[in-house]
């Protein structure tokens, strides 16, 4: 390996800081305050997705009553609340805290004490927005948009929306904070010789969807503020002007998020196929640039989500949502391609990273329907949109969470996951998926309205809703053999070396898990895949990642 | 706003975008599918590091740029509104959680209590261009009749307009689409489409009432 001069000069020694959960807490290392914030954020993931359990419990039946209305409203509210703002998004942003500074080279990210501060304000923010369910009228109950004047003090009086609105303002806030620092030092701190477009794909998603987090969260922030106003005076909404307003504001955030919600889980879908493929991700260009293309047009498509309010121009908006069509086909392309070419070998990762690609699609194409006003006069606001977006962010987005998590488990904690455990995870989850999801569809084409707590049996929903229920708990199933996995993984300590799957980005030269400041000595950097280059230019002819068996992989392969 | 027979012209996009979607579904899996066996073909061989595909992937553009185009087209076509004289006006208010209909002109209003199953009935001449506008008496509400395909939203002092055209008889549920608070899940109507002489002669029932 060529060596270049190791950035330890200038730094602080490591040992100078408190040990302990003090230490964690409090540490400027990107990789703990990364692990911190998407530690917190799974274990948020089991809370809330424990919520949609219950819902779908109560709704397994018609006219069943498994918990009260008023019960029934604070589970959606938070289910759909909790996974956005302290679950999905915050594990997008925090797989950039971590990687980020790794993939370009950089020996800590930029402004330390901000990304540390971003992980508190989240964490208030989750404290805040869950304290709800201690106070005496229970949690939210105004679904995750929480548009005005229902969630005003005249229409929902009491602290748990209140806290809500404290706890929502908070976690975005701390996740924008996280974003403009991984921004920052995708841009500023590269490693020598890593030009823009030598960046990882992974880099390249988070410089995407940090731009996106830096433009679009301010709205949302605005968007709170207004709902602070209407809690302590109502009389803001007494025209329309604001009730329409606070949509637009919210939307304005509320597409973009979805894209922060997706792009790093392209990304990191992206490097899986290509490190199992055993080859560089093929049109790496045309990606980076449609991911910008994608980004510049996700600000100009929220009033899509308001085609039924009347108020925006059906046209416009029709025109700008149907284009991303075009940038997402070519994402399409390179995953496509990159498997077509190369070899694959099926590690867990590479299998939610191949799942997503068609399940993805299917919240594609499906929104693309819902881009088209005469169709989604129909879909707003029904099943037919739980289905959509759980097709995007679940079957979508969290698969590609989990293609990462795979990828990357044995970086951040040095041990392997259990291959055997992860594909009974991995086809459990593609079952209990599809199970719950698509029949979704078929209730909103029937007619059933989102967010109601239940319904009566002349109504027809209920063969499809029991499927859906049955499909949840499979889910459950999945995410039970995906804590067993990690269990298994810290007890049995099977050493995973600095680089377990043959990686091709700079994370994977150092140990696992890294030092303080993440290297020792860089090789020298001429493409993105700057580690493939490295492997090509040994005389042995290995040719794709380590085939020897599950779990028995060599320390080191280098 | 919008069409006037909404069911039709829904009809008509769904049945391109459907298929539509299924065939690039089915492209794409299928492609899946050939990758999957093709390296299980090659086992032994060397991936490919060729970067890129230019001409393959301008060409794929192409063709996909080509496809969102005429999407949007149709889209855009189907938005086309329609402003015919209406045979019937309807001012609907949404409060929670019911709705009251009056049907403007005359001094008929019709409405219920929901909960319970009180529901309220929107009865409407077939074959007539109805003009319906629609507000709230508090929070956001949308109107949404399922067999019409369509629903729009009822906002607190705004008022949303839109017509439509019911072609057969019948009655048909209908439902409250936006959350609204505690007995949202309860907060349907019907809407009941006769023959245009049996509503006039209904209508003149409901207005001799005191």
């Amino acid at each position: 390996m060529t060596v270049v001069a190791p950035p330890e000069e200038g730094y602080p020694p490591a040992a100078a800081r408190p040990g302990g959960l003090v230490g964690a807490l409090t540490s400027l290392d990107h990789k703990k305050i990364g692990l911190l914030t998407i530690g917190t954020a799974l274990g948020l993931f089991f809370v809330f997705g424990a919520l949609a359990l219950l819902m779908r419990l109560q709704l397994a039946q018609p006219d069943q009553h498994v918990v009260t209305a008023t019960t029934y409203d604070q589970l959606f509210t938070m289910h759909g609340s909790g996974m956005i703002y302290l679950v999905v998004t915050p594990i997008a942003i925090g797989y950039g805290v971590y990687l980020v500074p790794l993939q370009v080279g950089a020996p800590a990210i930029a402004a330390p004490r901000t990304t540390l501060f971003g992980f508190w304000l989240y964490a208030a923010g989750a404290a805040a927005m869950l304290l709800g369910f201690l106070t005496g009228g229970g949690a939210g109950t105004d679904g995750w948009y929480a548009y005005p004047p229902l969630s005003d003090a005249t229409f929902t009086p009491g602290p748990g929306e209140s806290l809500w609105v404290v706890g929502t303002f908070l976690a975005v806030l701390g996740m924008m904070l996280l974003g403009a620092t991984v921004l920052w030092t995708a841009l500023r701190l590269r490693a020598p010789g890593m030009t823009p477009l030598r960046m990882p794909l992974f880099t390249w998603s988070m410089v995407v969807t940090c731009l996106m987090t830096v433009s679009a969260f301010p709205a949302l922030l605005g968007a709170m503020v207004l709902l602070g106003i209407g809690r302590n005076n109502p009389s803001i909404f007494s025209t329309g002007t604001w009730v329409v307003g606070y949509q637009n504001l919210f939307w304005f955030y509320g597409h973009p998020v979805v894209y922060v919600m997706f792009f790093p889980f392209v990304g990191a879908v992206g490097e899986t196929l290509a490190t199992f493929s055993g080859r560089p991700y093929a049109g790496y260009k045309p990606t980076v640039l449609s991911l910008l293309a994608f980004a510049a047009l996700s600000m100009s498509v929220w009033g899509h989500h308001m085609f039924i309010t009347g108020r925006v121009s059906n046209d416009y908006y029709s025109v700008t949502s149907i284009t991303l069509a075009i940038p997402a086909g070519i994402e399409y392309f390179g995953f496509l391609t990159t498997i077509l070419t190369g070899r694959i070998v099926y590690r867990t990762a590479m299998l939610f990273a191949l799942a997503f690609i068609p399940q993805f699609l299917i919240g594609g194409l499906s929104g693309v329907m819902v881009g088209t006003p005469v169709l989604d006069y129909n879909f707003n606001g029904s099943y037919f949109i739980v289905a959509h977006f759980h097709y995007t962010l679940f079957a979508g987005s969290v698969f590609g969470l989990f293609a990462g998590l795979y990828l990357w488990w044995p970086k951040a904690t040095g041990y392997l996951l259990d291959e055997r455990l992860g594909k009974w995870h991995f086809w459990l989850m593609v079952i209990g998926t599809n199970v719950t999801f698509l029949p979704m569809f078929g209730l909103g084409l029937e007619g059933m309205p989102r967010r109601v707590s239940t319904y009566s049996t002349v109504s027809g929903f209920g063969t499809l809703s029991l499927i859906s229920t049955c499909g949840a708990f499979v889910i459950a199933l999945a995410m039970a053999v995906f804590v067993v996995n990690v269990v298994v993984s810290i007890k049995r300590r099977i050493p995973a070396g600095p680089d377990p799957w043959r990686g091709q980005t700079l994370e994977w030269v150092t140990a696992s898990p890294p030092p303080r400041y993440n290297f020792s000595a860089l090789p020298p950097i001429h493409s993105f895949t700057p580690l493939l280059d490295l492997h090509d230019a040994e005389p042995a002819g290995r040719t794709g990642p380590a085939e020897t068996r599950d779990g028995q992989l060599a320390e080191g392969t280098r | 706003m919008g069409g006037l027979n909404h069911r039709a012209t829904y009809g008509a996009v769904w049945h391109v975008e459907l298929p539509f979607a299924i065939v690039v579904f089915a492209l794409i899996a299928g492609t899946l599918g050939v990758a999957l066996v093709r390296s299980r073909l090659r086992r032994g061989r060397s991936p490919s590091h060729k970067a890129s595909y230019p001409a393959a992937e301008i060409l794929y553009v192409c063709v996909v740029a080509a496809a969102a185009f005429s999407l949007i087209g149709l889209s855009v076509t189907a938005n086309a509104s329609s402003d015919p004289k209406p045979a019937v006006r309807v001012h609907a208010t949404a409060y929670q959680w019911c709705w009251r209909f009056d049907y403007l002109g005359t001094d008929v209003s019709v409405s219920g209590t929901c909960i319970g199953g009180d529901l309220p009935t929107l009865e409407l001449p077939t074959g007539e261009s109805i003009h319906v506008s629609l507000t709230s008496a508090d929070v956001v509400h949308s109107m949404w009749v399922p067999y019409l395909r369509f629903k729009m939203q009822a906002i607190p002092h705004i008022t949303n307009t839109f017509n439509l055209k019911l072609t057969s008889v019948g009655t048909f549920p209908a439902r409250c689409a936006e959350f609204c608070g505690l007995y949202h899940y309860a907060m349907h109507f019907r809407v009941k489409a006769v023959p245009p002489a049996q509503f006039n002669s209904w209508l003149h029932a409901q207005e001799r009432r005191p």
